[in-house]
């Protein structure tokens, strides 16, 4: 059993390591060749995977900083930490949204001050765990919700047995993850702590347009934006979690308004998008010290 | 909830704690700040509780809520608020004090996890004894086992993906980290008010408090983390410090102790037995082991003595044969019959 679980473990603590490195060498101009390496949007993301994938793509636009969308399927597979989405600049790899904010905070021209800093650390904090746990708890845990459209879509890029093992064994790990992590037991308790968060959110952002300041977004901003959309869009046909975010007209508006934002931080010529669809002939990622 | 018959169990306590759990410290100071009428019982039994788990609070018809978060909601729901909130509390300030509690648990509960299970020291020096000296036989022997393997189970999971055990290291790094930055904000937030909110407490309080005062209070092992979150010259965090220290004084001692009940561990036959084996182990470990020693010299020598022996061997040999000899006589068969021969 050990062996079909390997590619979900941890190998190596590279992506931290790369951080510090990053850090370390002070301020730097935004490299050019930048990809965001997703897994397929349309047919193979999952619900907590869209939010992040989603809430990276805004925080990258919003700022103006240039990448290539890359989908491909075997993109977790590609992650040392299976955090996704993955960025890869040049020579190595940043994974999962936290660690590409730090790395992309630092080439941003308006820092956050550490008092604005601190105001919004308990709301990423209480996104990245508990508005996540619920998603994760209603996209894996839940029966209906798995069979119907998480596991067809997660094992949508792979052969037939493979597509049915596969949704199988990550949920098994999910499942062991949550109930040592989280309280929630039935749907009714995520849709209640999803409701507490949206109510929480929904009262911190009132009138204004975005969370901090009047003009500027941050990675609050972004992050939010991802997950309400994950929501707003999923197709998950137990919980009706498209209700919870829809009870809150200014949250909803609020995202109509970074998608607008989104476009208008877009240049047509930086964003190119390839798309890999297939599992049998995946085109090599390049390094450049390879070439 | 009019009567005083609701009791609310928490773990025990020690190092001038109410309880040493950072989750039941929680639920007391919530009864404490909205002045409900429960009373507050010390145990040391977890496992003869349904969820596994303190607090709990029992009620009429042996109703049972368990966990702070529920604990906390269902006292709201009846009517006991704290001064601040029942008072002047904005929306704006409601959805902080949600979003900070979220915070403040999901950051430094994994670090006290960590400094109470996983720290060898630590938990030899002090968690131990102080579990022999709190628990039953069962607690100390079993339980303790179990929910250490379990603890450190738990610290080497992520959501995405199972760590081995040599990223115990980096784990503690992260938690470290996440910790500092947590005290870090907090001590940012409280700055020199008197609660976090002003001048009266609210939940928010309760829930910082419980979670600030072990790792102020409980004599912590490890000189690293000691170091990285500067918990021997308080000069960074000392308004956090000072904070705490006020609130134990005002919330959980004097007047408000009065209230709490032990409940004490019943005075079993073998404790005596117990006892006499603790002072004496030095003598009981050498003796066991002289016997052990003796004992096995003692079989080496009479293996030794048979093997090397061989008139005792024929000797052996010529009596079975005899009597094999003589059993094939009174069966009536021939002498060459018989195995071995």
């Amino acid at each position: 059993m050990e062996f079909l679980l390997k590619p979900f473990m941890f190998t190596s603590d590279l992506v931290e390591d790369t951080v510090e490195v990053v850090i370390s060498s002070g301020d730097l101009p935004w490299p050019q060749n930048v990809i965001l390496c997703v897994p397929l949007l349309s047919s193979q993301v999952t619900l907590h995977e869209q939010a992040e994938c989603l809430a990276t793509q805004a925080f990258l636009r919003m700022h103006g900083l240039n990448f290539t969308l890359d989908e491909r399927p075997n993109a977790e597979y590609m992650s040392v930490t299976a955090k996704l989405p993955l960025l890869k600049i040049d020579d190595h790899f940043v994974a999962g949204f936290d660690a590409i904010t730090t790395y992309a905070r630092l080439r941003i021209r308006k820092q956050l001050t550490s008092e604005q800093e601190s105001a919004i650390r308990p709301y990423v904090e209480m996104i990245n765990v508990t508005v996540r746990n619920a998603e994760l708890y209603a996209a894996w845990v839940d029966d209906t919700n798995f069979r119907s459209v998480t596991a067809p879509r997660y094992g949508s890029p792979y052969p037939f047995p493979l597509n049915k093992i596969l949704p199988l064994l990550k949920r098994v790990q999910i499942k062991a993850f949550l109930t040592e992590n989280s309280p929630l037991a039935s749907m009714d308790d995520v849709r209640e702590s999803l409701n507490s968060d949206m109510k929480a959110l929904s009262e911190r952002l009132g009138p204004r347009p975005y969370f901090l300041d009047d003009l500027n977004t941050n990675e609050l901003d972004a992050l939010v934006y991802g997950h309400l959309t994950a929501l707003l869009t999923s197709k998950l046909p137990e919980g009706n979690l498209t209700e919870l975010v829809h009870r809150h007209q200014n949250l909803v508006q609020f995202c109509q308004r970074v998608d607008r934002k989104k476009e208008m931080g877009m240049n047509s010529e930086l964003h190119t998008t390839t798309v890999v669809t297939s599992m049998r002939r995946l085109p090599p990622v390049v390094l450049k010290s390879d070439v | 909830m009019q009567n005083p018959r609701h009791e609310l169990e928490v773990w025990r306590g020690d190092w001038q704690l109410l309880s040493i759990d950072p989750e039941c410290l929680r639920a007391a100071a919530y009864v404490r700040l909205s002045g409900a009428p429960v009373s507050i019982v010390q145990n040391a039994e977890p496992w003869s509780i349904v969820s596994g788990a303190y607090p709990v609070l029992r009620g009429e018809n042996k109703s049972q809520i368990s966990g702070a978060d529920a604990i906390v909601k269902r006292l709201r729901s009846d009517g006991f608020r704290c001064p601040h909130e029942a008072n002047q509390m904005t929306t704006y300030e409601e959805a902080d004090a949600y979003a900070l509690e979220g915070y403040i648990k999901s950051s430094l509960s994994p670090l006290l996890d960590y400094l109470w299970w996983a720290d060898e020291e630590f938990f030899q020096k002090v968690a131990q004894p102080w579990y022999t000296k709190e628990l039953s036989l069962y607690g100390q022997f079993v339980w303790t086992n179990r929910q250490k393997k379990r603890m450190l189970n738990r610290f080497m999971m992520t959501p995405d993906a199972q760590i081995s055990e040599a990223k115990v290291k980096l784990f503690r790094k992260q938690t470290v980290q996440k910790a500092r930055r947590c005290l870090e904000d907090l001590s940012v937030k409280l700055s020199d008010k008197t609660f976090l909110f002003g001048l009266q407490p609210s939940a928010l309080d309760a829930c910082a408090f419980a979670y600030l005062a072990p790792l102020f209070y409980i004599p912590w092992k490890s000189k690293e983390i000691r170091k990285e979150l500067f918990m021997d010259n308080l000069d960074k965090f000392k308004n956090l410090k000072l904070y705490v220290d006020r609130f134990r004084k005002r919330f959980m001692e004097g007047s408000a102790i009065s209230s709490v009940r032990l409940v004490q561990r019943p005075v079993r036959w073998y404790h005596r037995a117990l006892e006499q084996i603790q002072k004496q182990q030095d003598i009981l470990l050498f003796a066991t082991f002289a016997i052990a020693v003796n004992v096995y010299l003692l079989r080496r020598t009479v293996r030794r003595l048979r093997f090397s022996w061989p008139a005792f061997e024929n000797h052996a040999r010529q009596k079975v044969q005899d009597s094999y000899a003589e059993m094939a006589k009174n069966l009536g068969m021939k002498a060459e019959m018989q195995p071995g021969a």
